[in-house]
């Protein structure tokens, strides 16, 4: 592969809106030409777009560590050698990755119970992850209970049910619709 | 250790019901047919969930016949035939049975010793044709009982490790119920999850007989309170079930559905509110008398 950050055609360091907005314009610009080799060309720049924010979300490379070889061995389902190595460290590691990335060999393991601890620590360590957040409140919301209830709807349990709040907003929403609250019916 | 999973039948339409009814009924016969009556004693209802999903996912339709069996003597009732799914289903119950039974052996007293070694007696017949037909399988049994053995003698305190036999078995039973070779890894996680839920069930029903009797149980050997222990097996059981569901969306069973739909997205969720209640009270509960 090229150098990734040539495709996109900015400079090594690009910060993720950078990225974004570089992928963006250069996504628009190959589905709207009419060449031979656009459709290489995309396939190119969704890599190179992947490959930076996965660089991103792992941090820094240098790194004794390399999460990416972590990541690969846990979606290969290989996670009690993804744990060994992320247990070898002689120190236990406090960034969010590591602890998202035990948390998810455990997942992938069906340990349940001892992945929740570690991805509530990775959200707690870097709050603005929606990775870590996804993965935290997915299994939160199993252990309290609110599955998906498939072609059953809501839980009987009133997780999600109708309160007087819901109602007086629903209210206040069709009176907008019936002349800005300025009575009278359209 | 077996029959905690079972459909919600207040919400299943009547034919669903009477179809899963007569898919039981099929399964004990098959059982009888292949291993006789000895067989017959170990029929329960989690077995019932592997019969629907072998045939539901392989699209099977197996026909149904009135006809009389030795329980119920007088009526004749609709009897699934056999099929595929559960002429596998009955080879496994088999199998798991006398796991367990070999399992109980080891840690009941002499007198129970006695009467189990008695029934282990009549099914070494049925274990040795079943293990013949299905050898993988009970290869991967054996390993995961002889795991089990050896965490409980080592007083494992995680309950995430302890139900690991429990959850490579019936993992490894679901990965085998697949139709097509796609389907096996999704079947074995959420076998892998089920094994763990009935494991963490099991372990709160017994949790009180276990503590009087000094025996091994994880919720114990943690240090806990009877209501402790059933709030914790409550939301290792969620944590289980969520994750379960989510497997088996990804499969598509193109026959059997409403019912497969109704025993994951509701009769997990109805087993887990059952942690706590006593055995007796629990037919009247989930409507489970016959019509």
């Amino acid at each position: 592969m090229r150098d990734p950050y040539e495709i996109l055609g900015l400079r090594p360091g690009a910060t993720e809106e950078e990225i974004r907005s570089a992928y963006k314009r250069l996504a628009q610009e190959y589905s709207q030409s009419h060449e031979a080799d656009s459709a290489a060309r995309m396939e190119e720049l969704n890599q190179a777009f992947d490959f930076l924010m996965a660089n991103l979300r792992t941090g820094p490379r240098n790194d004794e560590l390399n999460y990416t070889e972590i990541r690969r061995l846990i979606n290969e389902g290989n996670a009690d050698e993804a744990l060994r190595q992320l247990n070898a460290r002689p120190q236990p590691d406090t960034s969010g990755e590591w602890n998202f990335l035990c948390g998810s060999a455990y997942y992938y393991k069906g340990w349940l119970d001892q992945a929740l601890p570690y991805f509530e620590k990775a959200t707690q360590l870097s709050p603005q992850n929606r990775e870590y957040a996804a993965a935290y409140h997915r299994l939160k919301n199993y252990a309290a209970g609110n599955f998906s209830t498939g072609p059953y709807g809501q839980p009987s349990q009133n997780v999600y049910g109708c309160s007087c709040c819901d109602m007086c907003t629903a209210l206040m929403c069709m009176d907008l619709c019936c002349g800005f609250g300025r009575g009278g019916c359209c | 250790m077996f029959g905690y999973i079972t459909p919600s039948i207040g919400e299943l339409k009547v034919r669903e019901y009477q179809f899963y009814k007569s898919a039981y009924c099929g399964l004990c016969k098959e059982l009888d047919r292949e291993y006789g009556f000895a067989g017959r004693m170990l029929l329960n209802y989690d077995l019932v969930l592997v019969a629907l999903l072998a045939d539901g996912l392989s699209g099977t339709q197996p026909g149904c016949a009135q006809e009389r069996c030795v329980v119920h003597p007088l009526a004749r009732r609709p009897i699934c035939k056999s099929t595929s799914g559960i002429a596998f289903a009955a080879d496994a119950l088999i199998l798991l049975g006398w796991h367990k039974l070999q399992d109980d052996l080891l840690d009941e007293g002499a007198f129970r010793k006695g009467l189990l070694r008695l029934v282990s007696l009549f099914l070494k017949k049925s274990y040795r044709k079943a293990s013949a037909r299905r050898p993988e399988l009970n290869e991967q049994l054996c390993e995961a009982m002889q795991l089990q053995t050896q965490l409980e003698k080592s007083g494992c305190r995680t309950p995430d490790q302890a139900s690991d036999p429990s959850g490579r078995m019936l993992g490894a039973l679901f990965a085998q119920a697949a139709a097509e070779e796609t389907q096996q890894p999704i079947l074995y996680r959420c076998g892998m999850l089920l094994g763990r839920m009935i494991y963490y069930l099991d372990a709160a029903e017994d949790f009180a007989d276990d503590q009087k009797k000094n025996r091994y149980n994880v919720f114990v050997q943690e240090g806990l309170a009877l209501s402790d222990a059933q709030a914790r097996a409550r939301m290792l059981c969620n944590l289980c079930a969520g994750e379960a569901i989510e497997s088996y969306r990804q499969l598509q069973p193109k026959e059997n559905q409403a019912l497969l739909d109704n025993l994951f997205y509701l009769g997990l969720a109805e087993s887990i509110s059952r942690i706590g209640c006593p055995k007796s009270k629990r037919r009247s509960k989930t409507n489970e008398r016959s019509l």
